[in-house]
């Protein structure tokens, strides 16, 4: 056994300069033309992504973004206006200021940003119209910019003359005329006159309507005649509009006159601050420049990786690398391409590498650092010397860089020399060992497209000639364990020290230092190293890093050659930046999301394997024959229903009596007790044609509020509105009876009969449901709060009968699973106990009746120390067996294994010094349920996690906290993931009759933009008292 | 020293431990920590770890029974995550149970990539489901959702 698997070791010694050749090379790729056409976004291109930070002066870059939509209009004197909407960049930049808006290479025009939507406030199209001029004319024309007619005043002498003009407007003369008015008849080009004379002095013409291109001259008749401009070709296709999430926009506004076509030239904007990230050497998020801070973001982005499988050690260290190396990345990613690429192409530009340390992906350093990442310059010291001892014969194996990697060269290092308010230009440094390589060969390196830095470009081309001029091998060898087996790993400098002795030659000695690049391990014991020759001077220091480290640039800045009288129009030290004018993405008419997406549904049946419950292989009900628990229709009434929403309905209280309409027995108040009214909100819909029929807001399949009564609260009978709303859905139509005391519901559904509470000897459980409502996609938690009081001190009590016990799920309306919830014990006594014990779905929990619990040490418990044992015991109703029960009492996890039917197992805490209330201790919550059916499967056959809680004594109070803003992978701004409620279901244990609860919940912590909601009196009142004696049954959970 | 070598395999989420295995005490559980491993006769070929990432996962060979092919199912479907351990200690301490002392020698976290195998085993490749091939950077297009019916300029 114990092959180790590794890559031909022929790509080592390519590997060990980890700066490899160009294959191909060609324009700087940060060199981009100016005044070309403006570039229109085609679908299927990546969004770029800007990533780049101006740090004292230095950085930033210049983007030329795509337009997705335009608008073209022209005025009378023919000028277009060209509005573009651009797409900046992925994510939140820092806004642009004034006088980084460049049109060709001119600061021009108007431009406003946005974030999360569409920029500006213009509808795209193409609104050119006809324009005219009066042509052939042989008269002066005295009407003042007769392109832009307004009221004006013109002196005149007492001669003949005429007034003329297009349109349908009308020009009165008044002062030294009072002839007319002048009437227009029509739209261009139907022309009218008015001949007169005047006494000298000054006329006054005053203009109303639509007056198209006046002439007032002298003589007898209008002279020239109308002709048409020509029309300037824009285009037409000008874009629909989007949603922009999650994306920077900006708007585009400027003019050209007439002849002029520059309006179609293309915008670029220099950015000073690009997307923002979570940063790892800052806190929050912001603009960066930290390589390491973009790869992290990447590979999260892919959503391939894991977080686990993210060495985030690993990328603070490269981080502080690139910080303290001064390693900027200021530049855009537009190209698509792979990740593992992109890494690869990008992270040698950083001195970096992609590592894997332990199955974790992560970038690290290509030299030794300091622990504070600067470049370890100082005398290193092996980590281990390996020797005959420990090298096992025969593995040595050497392989020497081959001559065409060792031969002199010139690194041709392309960088952008960034002037703070002008745009970039592309620099080349030659860096070479002196007297080598002057008429070439090159190797051409291009960092243009992402480093604004000379020192930066000379370091990298340093290293690349560093590395081949002082590595001179690569070595492979295996070793015995040995204490370093432990404590080696890759990048630790290691030595190796071999002695050659030939019977016919001098000895010699092989004793050179090594980076360890790969370490592979074996059940043998055998530990196979690659290493890569790390070159030192006389007093032990890493030569790649000296001369990596003095490496620095010529430091002159070229002029930008920029010539000619400017053609700015905005000051280029603007630093204004214009407010957002963008409408609320609603004010648009956009397609619904769902006309852009087909969503499959998931057929995967492993809920219908849940159904087997007798482990018969068949899954369906109806083939299930012995499926006698969970034979549908299912039956799934909550006991008590605390109805909190959704809140965002108007007629939450329909009635407007002040009882929100779940607590309100008569939510239309026309007298009729829901349970007997045919259509409940009174909407005109009667209810089994009713799709929600106490209009909640609430579908009726997926309504758990069972109209229950104020006399709830006091133990009396229930309006048996679990079968009153008579829907098709299963809560109601099976019409179980309500929570309410000893008297029978009421209410007799339309479609389903109402269940009447029948108390029963063997108490069987109840379910609790809570019910909220909050529409909201951020910055949400909710709080909930249960408290059951007055619960046995069963554990005193011997054994707890267990059928079941506790249960908490959590149904979220979007199906979503939160990544943080739990449900934390908050309050209890020192001396309460609690057991709490899981297992998984898998494992086939649905086979097991858990008989009960006994608790063999049941000795009052000093608050500084216990000791408890406790066994449970249990049976199996099917044939397979248990694989795993985990137990858990205080904190601490038992895992049973392989345990038959009737099999007992038992544990024994150890001694806890402290308290040993559970405050704090974390319940697993079931979720990711989408609808009714799929939550009545979870709570009948249990997908996920069970847990149960049993045992409770005195006051237990927990909290569920869901912050739905870390729903892992979710955009939370799409509507189909805002949750519009979330449920959290418990299951009362039956174990011991007639006590009583009392269940309050409330919410808090409410985002600003729901601010209005937490004073609302839709959460106050909930309180109940419940005596589990008259709980009704929730044949789900009794035993089969 | 009479030097011994125990693997773990963990099988995870973020939220929960599904399995834990050994593979040096047989027929037995041992408890580290307070976590509880059960005896599963899985074989694992080495461990790698390299500083250029270019290595590729690390294999499991686990015995193809029922539960096992069904924990391999669910952990490929559910994306979980494997952690493979790998202690050595001096067997002349003691072979019965996990040594206090014993020395965490190699770790090594991963996706099930893939599986597959002969009837009467199952191997795992353990690795990043990171994909060498295919476009993934930047990670967003523009969609009709997003920009509509684009401009033709």
């Amino acid at each position: 056994m114990s092959i180790v698997a590794s890559d031909p070791f022929d790509t080592l010694v390519y590997q060990q300069s980890l700066v490899a050749t160009p294959l191909e090379e060609g324009a700087a790729a940060g060199a981009d033309n100016l005044d070309v056409a403006q570039r229109a976004i085609k679908i299927g291109e990546v969004v770029p992504i800007v990533f780049c930070k101006q740090e004292n002066g230095a950085g930033g870059v210049l983007i030329s973004p795509g337009a997705t939509e335009a608008r073209f209009e022209n005025d009378g004197a023919n000028a277009v206006s060209a509005y573009y909407h651009l797409v900046l960049s992925e994510g939140e930049i820092d806004s642009v200021e004034v006088r980084d808006v460049f049109q060709r290479s001119c600061r021009v025009g108007s431009f406003t940003q946005s974030y999360n939507r569409r920029a500006g406030a213009w509808p795209p199209g193409n609104f050119i119209a006809d324009r005219f001029t009066v042509a052939e004319t042989t008269g002066e024309n005295l009407f003042v910019d007769s392109e832009f007619p307004a009221t004006q005043d013109i002196d005149v002498t007492a001669q003949v003359y005429t007034l003329s003009f297009y349109g349908t407007g009308t020009i009165t003369l008044s002062g030294a005329s009072t002839a007319g008015p002048l009437v227009g008849t029509g739209d261009v080009p139907a022309r009218v006159t008015l001949t007169f004379t005047p006494t000298a002095g000054t006329l006054t013409l005053t203009l109303t309507g639509s007056i198209v291109q006046p002439w007032f001259e002298t003589g007898s008749f209008a002279t020239g005649s109308l002709v048409t401009r020509p029309r300037p070709e824009c285009p037409y296709y000008c874009g629909s509009g989007g949603s922009y999430r999650g994306m920077s926009t900006g708007s585009f506004i400027n003019s050209a006159p007439e002849g002029d076509t520059r309006w179609n030239r293309q915008v670029h904007m220099f950015i000073r601050g690009g997307m923002h990230v979570p940063r790892l050497l800052q806190s929050g998020v912001g603009p960066s420049n930290n390589v390491a801070d973009l790869m992290l973001w990447l590979l999260r982005k892919t959503g391939r990786t894991p977080e686990a499988l993210i060495d985030l050690d690993a990328f603070e260290t490269a981080a502080q690398f690139t910080k303290q190396n001064d390693f900027r990345f200021d530049g855009v990613l537009s190209q698509s391409s792979n990740l593992e690429d992109f890494i690869a192409a990008h992270a040698r530009y950083f001195l970096l590498s992609k590592s894997k340390r332990g199955g974790k992906v992560g970038i690290r350093s290509l030299l030794p650092t300091t622990p504070a990442g600067e470049l370890l310059t100082s005398p290193v010291r092996p980590v281990y010397v390996f020797n005959e001892d420990s090298i096992i014969p025969g593995s040595f194996q050497i392989t020497y860089m081959p001559l065409n990697e060792r031969k002199p060269f010139c690194a041709l290092m392309l960088w952008r020399q960034q002037p703070e308010d002008d745009i970039g230009l592309i620099r080349t440094t030659e860096v070479r060992y002196e007297g080598t390589a002057l008429e070439g060969p090159y190797e051409q390196h291009d960092l243009s497209g992402f480093v604004a830095s000379e020192n930066h470009a000379v370091k990298v081309g340093t290293y690349i000639l560093a590395t081949r001029r002082y590595r001179t091998h690569t070595l492979r060898i295996k070793a015995l364990p040995a204490a370093f087996n432990a404590t080696l790993s890759q990048g630790d400098i290691v030595q190796v020290v071999m002695r050659r002795q030939a019977s016919s030659a001098a000895p010699g000695e092989h004793r050179y230092l090594y980076e360890v690049d790969r370490i592979g391990k074996t059940r043998t014991g055998e530990v196979s190293l690659d290493l890569i020759h790390f070159p030192v001077d006389r007093q032990g220091r890493s030569l790649v890093a000296l001369e990596v480290e003095a490496a620095r640039g010529s430091g002159v800045l070229l002029s930008t050659t920029k010539s000619g009288i400017s053609c700015d129009v905005n000051d280029s030290t603007d630093t204004t930046v214009l407010p957002d004018d963008s409408l609320d993405p609603g004010d648009w008419d956009l397609p619904d999301d769902s006309v852009f997406e087909v969503v499959l549904e998931d057929n995967d049946f492993d809920n219908d394997f849940n159904f087997d419950t007798d482990g018969d292989d068949f899954t369906d009900g109806g083939d299930d024959l012995n499926d006698f628990v969970f034979d549908p229709p299912p039956t799934f009434d909550p006991d008590l229903d605390l109805d909190f929403g959704p809140l965002d309905q108007p007629d939450f209280d329909l009635d407007d009596d002040g009882i929100p309409n779940s607590d309100d027995p008569d939510d239309d108040n026309d007298g009729i007790p829901d349970g007997l009214d045919p259509d409940d909100d009174n909407d005109g819909i009667p209810d089994d044609l009713d799709p929600d029929d106490d209009n909640d807001g609430i579908p009726d399949g997926g309504d758990f509020n069972i109209d229950f009564g104020s006399e709830l609260a006091t133990g009396g009978g229930s309006d048996g509105g679990t079968g009153g709303d008579g829907d098709s859905g299963f809560v109601d139509g099976d019409g179980a009876g309500g929570v309410g005391g000893g008297s029978a519901g009421t209410g007799a559904g339309e479609s389903g009969g109402g269940t009447p509470n029948q108390p029963e000897e063997e108490q069987p459980p109840g379910l609790l449901s809570v019910f909220f409502g909050e529409p909201s996609y951020s910055g949400l938690s909710v709080n909930v709060q249960v408290s059951l009081l007055g619960m046995p001190e069963v554990l005193t009590s011997g054994d707890v009968a267990f059928d079941p016990p506790w249960q908490i799920f959590l149904f979220m309306s979007n199906g979503l699973a939160p990544v943080f919830s739990s449900a934390n014990f908050q309050v209890g006594s020192e001396n309460d106990i609690y057991i709490i014990w899981s297992f998984p779905a898998e494992d086939g929990d649905q086979l097991v009746t858990i008989e009960g619990v006994s608790v063999v040490n049941t000795n009052v418990i000093t608050p500084a120390e216990f000791d408890l044992t406790a066994t449970l015991e249990y049976n199996a109703t099917g044939a397979e067996l248990i694989e795993k029960v985990n137990a858990r009492v205080l904190r601490k996890i038992y895992t049973l294994q392989s345990v038959g039917p009737s099999d007992s197992v038992s544990f024994t805490t150890p001694s806890v010094p402290g308290a040993n209330k559970l405050n704090g201790i974390n319940i697993p919550i079931n979720g990711r349920f989408t609808d009714d059916a799929e939550l009545y499967t979870a709570v009948n056959s249990g997908t996920g996690v069970r847990t149960y809680v049993a045992a409770i004594t005195g006051v237990v109070e927990w909290t569920i906290n869901v912050q739905e803003e870390e729903f892992e992978g979710t955009d939370v701004f799409e509507p189909e993931n805002r949750w519009k409620y979330m449920k959290v279901f418990l299951v009362l244990g039956n174990s011991v009759p007639g006590f009583a609860a009392t269940v309050t919940a409330a919410y808090s912590s409410f985002p600003a933009n729901n601010a209005e909601y937490e004073s609302s009196a839709h959460l106050s009142g909930f309180a109940f008292t419940v005596d589990t004696a008259s709980i009704e049954a929730f044949p789900g959970f009794l035993p089969g | 020293m009479a030097r011994g070598q125990a693997q773990y395999l963990r099988i995870f989420d973020e939220t929960s431990t599904y399995h834990r295995w050994q593979n040096y005490y047989l027929n037995t559980t041992v408890t580290i920590d307070a976590a509880q491993w059960s005896f599963l006769a899985f074989d694992v070929d080495g461990f790698t770890s390299g500083q250029t990432g270019d290595e590729g996962g690390i294999s499991v060979t686990l015995p193809a029974t029922a539960f096992v092919v069904s924990a391999v199912e669910d952990a490929i479907r559910n994306g979980r995550l494997c952690e493979l351990q790998m202690f050595e200690f001096n067997t002349l301490d003691g072979n019965n149970a996990p040594q206090v002392g014993q020395q965490l020698i190699a770790n090594f976290v991963g996706e099930v990539v893939g599986a597959g195998g002969p009837f009467e085993t199952i191997s795992l490749e353990l690795g990043s489901s990171l994909s060498p091939v295919g476009a993934q950077v930047p990670p967003r297009k523009f969609t009709s959702r997003l920009i509509g019916v684009p401009a033709k300029l």
